[in-house]
């Protein structure tokens, strides 16, 4: 071959190689910025929980949040303090908080709200016999808080 | 001192000027002719034109360019530059002035490599302002050179491409204008 092209041959593999090796480092950078942010995200996503979660009111109207975010540990309680204008009453750390008005909905003497949680097992909802803030969630729970008559006990599940 | 021939200087000027109305026309970035014209004058009157002509056009665009005074960058770019005219004259001494169509492939590789010797050394440029912020010398260059990697392979590639199609044709062009490589001799103007 002649020196001449072997000379441009050569130059041209020289170009090749150095902008083949910084495209190559740029992938590699771009890589692992995404494998980072990547993996941040499913750290925290480790670190929440998707719950759904029904409001029932008296009137028939039923509103589901469904697929609700939160950090993994919350109770029935946060779950309905993320999604509804709650007011509540605290009794304190043995008895727990209850629930006495959801989006303007007030508990009084013959109604007041109740918390459901849903037995995917046995496919029925179940009726806890203690307060929300106690009811610790798990991932892909449902919960339902309906407004009930206090008439009949126990009351009608949410359907 | 040799003096410049009123014709060589005043097409300096001229070829100043069209290299820096092409660096401020609007174009996709990192596609230029700037380094095209400046081989190309290289290539037809020597090193020392290339090179003067590198200087003048990459010091007046540094103040004049659409994305603000160079600063820094601004001896990069002219170091640059002078390197694509030396490399043009360079070039004229291997082929003694002549080209032909088989040059194509020649000025395609040549100007794929000055092109990435020109990004290499202004990239040089962008981490010794990384190194004035307390970054260490390599790393910042390391730096530069990958976070530039994609407009610099689009600089490579497009320049290799005009390269490759336009320096016989023009340089053919613009010595049949001048009536042959005589005509810049310190000779008389034949008339």
């Amino acid at each position: 071959m002649e020196k001449r092209t072997f000379t441009y041959i050569a130059l041209g593999l020289l170009v090749w190689a150095i902008s083949g090796t910084a495209v190559a480092g740029y992938y590699l950078a771009q890589y692992n910025t995404y494998q980072n942010e990547y993996e941040n995200l499913a750290s925290e996503m480790e670190s929440i929980l998707l719950v759904n979660i029904l409001t029932s009111y008296d009137n028939g109207t039923k509103v589901w949040y469904n697929n609700t975010a939160l950090p993994v540990g919350s109770t029935a309680f946060k779950a309905i303090l993320a999604i509804a204008d709650i007011k509540y009453t605290d009794y304190g750390e043995d008895l727990g908080i209850l629930v006495t008005s959801i989006n303007g909905v007030v508990s009084n003497s013959t109604h007041g709200w109740l918390y459901w949680g849903w037995d995917a097992e046995n496919s029925k909802w179940e009726l806890p016999e203690y307060s929300a803030s106690k009811y610790i969630l798990h991932r892909g729970d449902t919960i339902a808080f309906a407004y009930e008559s206090y008439a009949t006990w126990p009351p009608l599940p949410p359907t | 001192m040799r003096s410049l021939p009123t014709r060589q200087l005043v097409l300096l000027i001229v070829l100043s000027a069209l290299c820096i109305g092409i660096q401020l026309t609007p174009r996709p970035p990192n596609v230029e002719f700037t380094s095209l014209v400046v081989f190309l004058v290289g290539a037809i009157f020597g090193i020392s034109f290339g090179a003067t002509l590198g200087i003048l056009v990459m010091f007046i665009n540094g103040f004049l360019s659409p994305w603000g005074f160079a600063g820094l960058m601004l001896p990069f770019q002219v170091t640059g530059m002078v390197i694509v005219g030396i490399g043009g004259g360079l070039y004229r001494r291997t082929r003694g002035g002549l080209y032909d169509t088989g040059s194509c492939i020649e000025t395609a590789v040549l100007g794929a490599f000055l092109t990435l010797v020109y990004d290499i050394i202004t990239n040089f440029g962008i981490a010794v302002s990384y190194m004035l912020l307390g970054i260490p010398i390599l790393p910042a260059f390391i730096s530069a050179i990958i976070s530039g990697a994609i407009f610099s392979g689009i600089h490579v590639v497009s320049n290799a491409a005009v390269f490759g199609v336009a320096f016989f044709p023009l340089t053919n062009a613009l010595q049949k204008l001048l009536g042959g490589e005589k005509t810049w001799k310190k000779e008389p103007l034949l008339t």
